[in-house]
């Protein structure tokens, strides 16, 4: 008891203030201190909250925008607002045995439920890029819809309990989640012009060396061309644009080496990948295995393949976060096609024998990007 | 949100597959990579975009 009067030297500090300014406080934090924290912590997880639910409804009301000026009905305006809400159950994981091909074909019918809604409430004389921009943008509205729904889920769980270390775990990764989807809404604007995305790298150095050579469809919404470089013939695959898709590079590769290319010395994937805090934007590093994102059904079906006709597989790898990769291309990734391709053609003059055949894939959305 | 929305120029870099003449202007709706744009003020060979992305802002 000595020590709390002694700042103030001896019985100088009357026993009442002693009580309200060291006591009082001291009891009202051990009391309510958990309280005061869950309070401080709900205002600020409430202004991020406020934050995304600003930018779930500036890409609602871009994407009913964007379909409106395309000539979609009053009835049809409100089936987009539905689309938002659209759910897709992933299978059971249980047993996993046989979960890919499950998982495929549910992800391949929501893609194709999409695409046939998407096409029916858009009027018959709409274009395809105008098609796939209605969709992604759909895509983009139902991803910030979703952030913005769980975050309140968990604001709202943390008010009623005032549990603070729900709470807390909201408070930390919201940084984060916000920067996601303020890249979400930038999108927004690029899908609305049709231009190109971050992750689009790889189909734009594909769509460089098919330029002057003749393209035939390989698989749903994908295109190759076959092209000859120093004594070794190329097929070159990528989505079909300039419209937003990534195609189905994995079909497109399965038919290649069933058909005229099971012969291949080597299979090259071009794609965006995700950078580590501190390593450059663009930058290009050379591997080994299957470029490719997603769930990991295209992943496996390629190792798969390759694995079935012992090809190997090589990646050429864009650096790049994950916000540059669905926003709008940056410079610096953009210019890096030209180092892309010459790492490409080197892997092509090292690993393919003279009269040899390789396949170079270029995996992403080739929105704004033609061939 | 304003902010947001101008924090870039967005562009497409036009050139000459005969020259290799390279043109940078802003990005215009409709513009694709690989479409065919002017012609060359060089040699009058038609041009192509060869890129289009976002580059810092500047006013």
């Amino acid at each position: 008891m000595a020590l709390l009067w002694l700042p103030f030297g001896d019985n100088q500090f009357p026993p009442i203030l002693q009580l309200v300014i060291i006591w009082i406080p001291f009891i009202i934090l051990i009391v309510y201190g958990q309280k005061i924290q869950a309070w401080t912590i709900l205002g600020e997880v409430s202004r991020y909250l406020n934050k995304l639910k600003m930018f779930r409804d500036k890409a609602r009301v871009t994407m009913l925008n964007y379909v409106q000026k395309k000539g979609t009905t009053a009835e049809g305006r409100a089936r987009f607002e539905e689309l938002i809400e659209f759910v897709t159950i992933l299978p059971v994981d249980l047993d996993p045995v046989g979960i890919v091909k499950k998982l495929d074909h549910v992800l391949t019918t929501q893609d194709i439920q999409l695409k046939e809604e998407v096409a029916r409430l858009l009027p018959r004389d709409s274009t395809e890029i105008e098609r796939s921009c209605a969709l992604n943008m759909v895509e983009v509205a139902a991803a910030l819809n979703s952030i913005y729904k769980v975050v309140r889920h968990f604001y709202i769980l943390g008010k009623k309990s005032s549990n603070v270390y729900i709470l807390a775990q909201l408070q930390m990764i919201l940084p984060t989640l916000l920067r996601e989807a303020e890249a979400l809404v930038s999108a927004m604007k690029a899908l609305e012009e049709g231009q190109p995305l971050g992750d689009g790298v790889g189909p734009l150095v594909v769509s460089h060396l098919m330029k002057d050579v003749k393209k035939v469809k390989i698989a749903r919404e994908t295109v190759m061309a076959e092209l000859e470089y120093k004594g070794r013939k190329l097929a070159l695959i990528k989505a079909e644009g300039p419209q937003g898709s990534v195609g189905k590079v994995d079909e497109a590769l399965i038919n290649l080496l069933n058909g005229h290319y099971s012969d291949a010395s080597t299979i090259i994937m071009i794609d965006a990948a995700l950078k580590l805090e501190g390593e450059k934007t663009g930058e290009v590093a050379e591997g080994i295995g299957a470029a490719i994102g997603g769930l990991g059904v295209e992943k496996f079906k390629i190792e798969e393949i390759a694995h079935k006709y012992g090809i190997p597989l090589y990646a050429v790898i864009i650096k790049e976060s994950i916000i540059e990769a669905i926003s709008i291309m940056k410079k610096e990734i953009a210019e890096s096609v030209d180092e892309v391709k010459e790492a490409v053609l080197r892997i092509v003059e090292n690993k393919v024998p003279y009269g040899g055949k390789a396949i170079i894939i270029g995996v992403g959305n080739t929105l704004g990007i033609s061939q | 949100m304003e902010e947001l929305e101008r924090r870039e120029n967005i562009v497409s870099i036009e050139e000459c597959p005969r020259c290799g003449l390279k043109n940078k202007r802003k990005f215009q709706q409709g513009d694709y990579v690989l479409k065919q744009s002017g012609k060359c003020p060089k040699c009058n060979t038609p041009m192509y975009i060869k890129l289009i992305y976002a580059e810092p802002f500047k006013p």
